[in-house]
């Protein structure tokens, strides 16, 4: 259980602004895979376990666009939808779910989501909706950070682009760090 | 159907054609599954994507390999997708549409696939435009469904006939295959899944109000059976 309130903190300064995705799933293989599948297809990429991290990082970083799952463990995709909305209501938000389209789970949220995908993700349909999301006007400048121009520099360094709280960026060589 | 006739398929797809006419059966496989649904969805999902990155690295003369990874994944993946749909509750879209146009949209598409097989194929259709109100998306999925698993079962030059007409207040189909005389589901070729078409269909026609009917007595019968106008308020 965390006695702290996590934030994020980087040993270095972070790079030039830098318009990026933030992938936000439970399931690890899953995440990996898509942000493998974003990366390759020139997209970056920051990839969060749990929508607490993604939360915390938005507080650093903004992203371009959010992707994340539908049912997640204490807070789910939805909640997630709703506090982004509120918070930076110029982002982009596309949910994945395993439910149907229709389902009463998930039929509120289309006011939330510029788009709902159902898994197993059509590689292709999700890369084309993301790079469509990157390029519209509509998002909101992304990759300023809440506070200035600058991360805070706090904690422990990285280790390499993946770290042990979840959150994984892939600028490798800026590693980012969730410390307690 | 009754228990008999969903006798006459077995395994898997007879039990849940079983279990399509209960609400309450329905209900409970469904809570039962809800875990395991997220899942399956969650590994399918990942494997999806390993296959694709996979496919992107993996030297071009072994594409024919990778294409048939890709359609057994896909298989996998559309056997996943309907039994969960016939578990799942079922929510209708419905439109007010001639009865016809659900067939029209079909009827080519169908043509193709059993003349791919030298099956013939007939569509008998009434002269007379009867309107009904029924989701044309979720009802299209379900004759697909069985016009594909029909087309890959037929025998060479065998006969499919479909004809459609409208009695009293039901729309009544009726899918007869004279040379038939059982009927193979769990046929799906070796590592390959159940096909599930028939209780797929079932299921979507009761949450149309209607009911499916079968017959192995005089070649195969299927007769299915749902209100003109099953969606209506």
């Amino acid at each position: 259980m965390r006695t702290a309130p996590l934030c994020i903190s980087t040993t270095t300064t972070l790079p030039a602004a830098r318009p990026f995705i933030l992938l936000v799933d439970d399931h690890e293989p899953s995440l990996r895979g898509l942000s493998e599948v974003m990366e390759r297809a020139g997209l970056r990429c920051v990839a969060a376990g749990s929508p607490a991290d993604a939360l915390v990082y938005c507080n650093t970083r903004r992203p371009r666009v959010v992707v994340t799952d539908l049912a997640m463990p204490e807070i789910d995709g939805g909640t997630l939808g709703r506090l982004l909305q509120a918070r930076y209501p110029g982002i982009p938000l596309v949910l994945i779910t395993g439910h149907d389209l229709d389902d009463p789970a998930v039929v509120p949220l289309r006011s939330i989501f510029r788009a709902i995908l159902t898994k197993p993700l059509e590689p292709d349909e999700i890369l084309c909706l993301v790079h469509g999301l990157m390029a519209s006007p509509e998002s909101s400048p992304s990759d300023e950070t809440s506070d200035g121009t600058k991360a805070i520099a706090k904690g422990q360094g990285g280790d390499g682009g993946s770290t042990s709280k979840g959150i994984r960026t892939s600028e490798s060589s800026h590693p980012l760090t969730l410390t307690e | 159907m009754s228990d008999s006739e969903c006798n006459l398929v077995r395994g898997l797809a007879g039990d849940l054609l079983k279990i399509t006419a209960s609400a309450e059966q329905l209900s409970t496989l469904y809570e039962t599954l809800g875990e395991f649904n997220h899942l399956v969805r969650n590994r399918l999902n990942s494997l999806k994507l390993s296959i694709y990155l996979a496919r992107q690295d993996g030297p071009k003369h072994l594409d024919e390999y990778w294409a048939e990874l890709d359609r057994r994944y896909r298989t996998i993946e559309g056997f996943v997708e309907r039994l969960q749909t016939i578990y799942r509750p079922m929510s209708l879209t419905p439109m007010r549409l001639t009865v016809g146009m659900l067939f029209d949209d079909l009827h080519a598409k169908w043509s193709k696939g059993f003349e791919s097989r030298q099956v013939r194929f007939m569509l008998t259709s009434p002269s007379d435009q009867a309107v009904g109100h029924f989701d044309p998306i979720r009802l299209g999925q379900g004759l697909d469904a069985l016009a594909a698993w029909r087309t890959d079962n037929a025998k060479a030059n065998s006969l499919v006939h479909v004809e459609w007409h409208v009695a009293g207040e039901d729309v009544v189909v009726l899918w007869r295959e004279p040379e038939v005389t059982c009927l193979p589901l769990d046929d799906a070729p070796e590592g390959d899944a159940p096909c599930l078409a028939l209780p797929l269909l079932a299921r979507i026609i009761t949450a149309h109000g209607g009911r499916l009917d079968a017959s192995l007595e005089d070649g195969l019968l299927l007769q299915l059976r749902w209100p003109l106008g099953a969606c209506a308020a």
